[in-house]
């Protein structure tokens, strides 16, 4: 367009999104503007069209569930393990524990409190020896207090970790079980398809094989039919 | 979109987030329809289109505790029917979720056979048929490029304001303005050569 009026305002106008003072400049504008005019015209074709685009209204009664029905009733009709979205509390106190445990047992952590000194030590290593965990170091009580805060923290965000891991993989355990439930659908569809195949094929066979057969039989009796003629 | 609704929303958002399930009942009732209309016209078929819509009702479910404000419920929704959506439209030949619908099954509750879903299937065409205009649209519409026909598909038929069609495409408003106006060039384009004029249009009522 060689008019200066950004497509933005226009396309503003179109729609009646212009209010007040710019609709009515833009009201003016257009009074003299034959170029933006013509535009306006222009762009009703293709508006006008896509109205002609109706939407299958017989189709439409219910996309997903009716009004009565429970969203979650839906689900879980075609998908039973949809229960796995919804961890128990029990459960993910089960798991934390657990990790815990874990935690505990692979870093080795040993408390010793020695009565004659009044210190205690803190023994860890990543791999158990044979015997008893040697102390590494002895240490004072506010140190002890610090790492044990640490630790604590180590604990629990790894526990966080495991934990929301576990949520990722129950999620992708239910998308699986979809893909899994859809893929035995399409397979029995497709067998289904090649049965009714084959019972088309067994009751064309014969048809086509008595079809021959009267073909030969009408061949001969033309061919009777002329050789009497002829005689 | 009307403020009524927003605040219909915003409720029953705040009434399931209390522990209500019944609000989200209304919620997906509420919502679905909208949803498919939408999706239809995006990916021109209705079994994609029912798909899809399920898709998005369980990331809503799955994900509504983390939306902060409910008053972006709409534009929320939206742009998760948008982007399961392309993503379609994306892996044409992905795994497919079977659709979750009654009309899967016959009045006894066996599954549709394929030879009936044909039958099916052919039905619909002749519907779409119905109207050769209606089929012209379609195939014109299809022609023009995605980001330019998503935002046609949501200010023509879904009517938002390109304000709200912005914020579901998280991009600026002025972008959306020129993208509608150059799909809407592009149909012409198409439809002027293919004779389609204001007195075919307009007379065809």
């Amino acid at each position: 367009m060689k008019c200066n009026i950004p497509i933005e305002k226009l396309m503003d106008y179109f729609y009646g999104e212009l209010e007040n003072e710019e609709l009515r400049d833009f009201e003016n504008h257009l009074k003299t503007c034959a170029e933006c005019k013509e535009e306006l015209e222009r762009l009703e074709i293709p508006s006008k069209a896509l109205q002609k685009w109706e939407m299958p209204e017989s189709r439409m009664n219910v996309v997903f569930m009716t009004e009565k029905e429970s969203f979650l009733d839906r689900i879980k009709q075609y998908v039973p393990s949809f229960e796995w979205l919804r961890v128990k509390p029990v459960m993910k106190f089960g798991y934390g524990l657990a990790a815990i445990f874990l935690i505990l047992s692979v870093t080795n952590f040993q408390f010793s409190y020695n009565s004659e000194t009044g210190d205690f030590t803190l023994a860890t290593s990543l791999f158990s020896s044979s015997g008893d965990a040697q102390p590494v170091e002895q240490i004072s009580n506010d140190v002890l207090t610090q790492q044990i805060l640490e630790s604590q923290n180590r604990v629990l965000d790894m526990v966080t970790q495991v934990l929301s891991e576990r949520e990722q993989n129950q999620n992708e355990e239910f998308t699986n079980a979809l893909y899994e439930w859809a893929k035995n659908i399409e397979n029995e569809r497709a067998k289904e398809l090649q049965d009714f195949g084959q019972q088309v094929i067994s009751v064309i066979d014969p048809l086509a094989q008595d079809l021959n057969k009267t073909k030969q039989n009408v061949n001969e009796l033309i061919k009777t039919a002329d050789l009497k003629k002829q005689q | 979109m009307e403020t009524d609704k927003v605040i219909e929303d915003r409720t029953l958002i705040e009434g399931y987030l209390e522990g209500d399930t019944n609000s989200f009942n209304r919620l997906a009732w509420k919502w679905q329809d909208k949803l498919y209309r939408f999706s239809y016209r995006y990916l021109m078929n209705e079994d994609d289109a029912k798909e899809a819509v399920q898709m998005a009702l369980i990331k809503v479910y799955k994900n509504l505790k983390k939306l902060n404000d409910p008053d972006r419920f709409s534009s929320w929704i939206f742009q998760i029917q948008v982007n399961i959506c392309k993503d379609m439209l994306k892996h044409p030949n992905r795994k497919r979720f079977v659709s979750i619908n009654r009309e899967q099954n016959n009045e006894d509750g066996r599954p549709i056979s394929n030879m009936e879903r044909f039958a099916d299937e052919q039905d619909l065409d002749h519907d779409a048929h119905r109207s050769n205009i209606e089929q012209i649209v379609k195939n014109t519409l299809s022609q023009i490029p995605e980001e330019q026909r998503v935002v046609i598909i949501m200010k023509e038929y879904q009517g938002l304001k390109f304000k709200e069609i912005a914020e579901i495409l998280e991009c600026p408003i002025n972008t959306v303005k020129s993208r509608m106006y150059y799909g809407l060039q592009q149909m012409h384009k198409i439809l002027t050569k293919l004779n389609i004029s204001r007195e075919v249009l307009f007379n065809e009522m």
